[in-house]
């Protein structure tokens, strides 16, 4: 939630569907909820609009769009180091497809169809994280952080910090992390890791969930490429050692 | 699909794999002997290399072959969870919407949404039959089906397509128009020619710039029969596509560019029903942004049952039997209506 001049305003949200029925109706329901919400039916017109009038509380993105796939837009934006809170909202529901989703750097994910009443408990959530996110939280006995060869993460504003420099992390970097950290020296399948953090019962190849793995390693260290923390247990999964 | 024809495919690449081996196994056991019988061996070790050779490239096609099925499959999966999940999410969000907002909505958003919803049926029910038809054409041509045609009249079946094509894609009526001087008769399936008139005209729409439709559907009798042309003034496509677009699967890389959705089974069943009805379908004009027209041509029926009546013929094939005026009085009954 935003204020301007000390007048709080409605969280603004931009739609990206290509459908016209399930954007009307996607517009309608969150209009209700108080929402200030802004549609787009391409990549392209998106890129724009986000250029022209930045600032948004989140985004939802379909991924099924002309030309350019959501996924590819919410990845050209987080090279951009934009980390507006994501929503992506899609009718692939495949293990590898929410994957990528979140390698794209998603916060969240829904599959179509989806119950109503558990998007807009979704969007409310990710809002939320992006308020708690831009509020400073001072007193220790709140504050959620762990620290690391000269690295903070704050799992409470979803912030890794090292000297000067803030990165923000989607939300599902931060479940990652912390599932990693709760169970630091232990091995993680693979599996258990799909299961706990993003809830994906599967039978198909968990190494989908590498990719992702990448990523958590560029957060942990400077070079993922010889990891110093985040090891790999062959034929089984992962495990982290500070 | 053809999970036999996969499993063929799989079984000729294994057992291709193991002649390979066996070949070089005996190939190796040959130059060692041919020191022993140099010429004999010499000669089976270049039959044999041959034989390699060639046993190679028939694998690569084999290959290359079943990675184009695989890459079509999986762009054919995507494109179905998209048509059947799209419509299914539509209707569970609005009928969400309807239960958990009844106070805020007033009587014409509650109408407006009752229409929406009927489209998203309309659209759901149509991919389904797109899905039945493809997998029954395969298996049921028409004369193997219970064997009873319908005389149809082509200019009343293809206005009731185009209304309710008009009316789908909320059109105004002026963007399909329909040229047609007299009534055209031939023999087939009702439901058939349908889907496939309608097909043709969902992808003239489709095809065709927003906001901008406008198709023209001309019926017209040729000495060999009738011949029912869809004009539109779309995209329009390359020499290369024209000779893909009625294969199974097949989707114009336009479609992805332009965000156009569908499963890349309609051009595939008019193709089928078409050729099911001793019919022929062709692209005699196709050129890249000024538009597509699509020719149809189907047999005339005879004069004598030109009043609607329907005709059970048995045990005959739609053209030859039920144009025969020998076959027809040997095997087929006509019930006037």
């Amino acid at each position: 939630m935003k204020t301007m001049q000390g007048i709080q305003t409605s969280p603004r949200i931009l739609l990206v569907e290509d459908e016209p029925s399930l954007r009307e109706g996607l517009l309608f329901n969150l209009e209700a909820e108080s929402y200030f919400v802004q549609c787009e039916e391409n990549a392209e017109s998106a890129e724009i609009r986000i250029d022209q009038s930045p600032g948004f509380d989140l985004w939802i993105f379909d991924v099924m769009l002309p030309k350019k796939s959501g996924t590819e837009l919410l990845r050209e934006l987080r090279d951009k180091k934009n980390y507006t809170p994501t929503l992506i909202l899609t009718a692939k529901g495949r293990t590898q497809d929410i994957l990528e989703g979140f390698q794209a750097g998603a916060d969240d994910y829904v599959t179509k169809p989806f119950d109503l009443s558990l998007f807009l408990a979704r969007v409310k959530g990710l809002i939320r994280r992006k308020t708690w996110s831009s509020t400073q939280i001072t007193d220790n006995a709140i504050a959620d952080k762990i620290e690391f060869d000269g690295r903070i993460i704050d799992f409470n504003r979803q912030v890794l910090s090292f000297g000067m420099q803030q990165t923000p992390l989607t939300t599902m970097e931060t479940q990652v992390l912390r599932y990693l950290f709760d169970n630091q020296g232990k091995t993680v399948s693979r599996k258990t890791l799909l299961k706990s953090v993003w809830n994906l019962h599967t039978d198909t190849d968990t190494r989908a969930i590498d990719n992702f793995m990448v990523r958590i390693r560029r957060v942990l260290q400077d070079n993922p490429h010889n990891p110093k923390y985040l090891k790999t247990v062959r034929g089984i999964g992962y495990r982290l050692e500070i | 699909m053809k999970l036999s024809g996969r499993k063929k495919t799989v079984w000729i690449l294994a057992t291709l794999g193991i002649c390979l081996v066996g070949a070089t196994l005996a190939l190796n056991v040959g130059w060692i002997l041919l020191n022993v019988r140099q010429l004999a061996l010499l000669i089976t070790g270049g039959v044999l290399y041959l034989t390699i050779a060639a046993g190679l490239m028939v694998y690569t096609i084999l290959l290359v072959r079943e990675i184009r099925l695989n890459d079509a499959q999986e762009n054919f999966l995507n494109a179905v969870t998209h048509e059947l999940k799209t419509p299914v999410a539509s209707l569970r969000l609005f009928t969400d919407t309807l239960k958990h907002r009844h106070t805020q909505i007033d009587e014409a958003a509650r109408l407006k949404i009752f229409e929406t919803m009927q489209r998203e049926t309309d659209r759901l029910t149509q991919t389904i039959d797109q899905l039945l038809k493809a997998a029954h054409n395969k298996r049921d041509s028409i004369s193997k089906k219970v064997n009873y045609l319908e005389t149809i009249e082509l200019k009343s079946l293809t206005q009731s397509c185009i209304d309710e094509t008009v009316s789908r894609f909320q059109m105004p009526e002026s963007s399909i128009t329909l040229k047609a001087d007299g009534l055209f008769f031939t023999l087939g399936h009702n439901d058939d020619l349908q889907t496939a008139i309608k097909n043709l005209l969902e992808n003239a729409v489709k095809y065709s710039p927003k906001n901008r439709v406008k198709v023209l559907v001309h019926l017209n009798e040729t000495p060999k029969g009738i011949s029912l042309d869809v004009i539109d003034h779309g995209v329009g496509m390359t020499e290369k596509e024209k000779k893909s677009v009625f294969k199974k699967f097949y989707r114009a890389p336009s479609t992805s560019t332009l965000g156009i959705k569908g499963t890349g089974l309609g051009l595939s069943i008019v193709e089928s029903v078409i050729r099911s009805h001793r019919g022929r379908i062709s692209i005699p004009f196709s050129k890249l942004n000024v538009g597509t027209t699509f020719r149809v041509e189907l047999k005339k029926q005879k004069s004598s049952n030109k009043n609607g009546h329907l005709i059970l013929v048995e045990n005959s094939k739609v053209n030859s039997d039920a144009n025969s005026p020998a076959n027809s009085a040997a095997s087929s009954v006509e019930i006037h209506g």
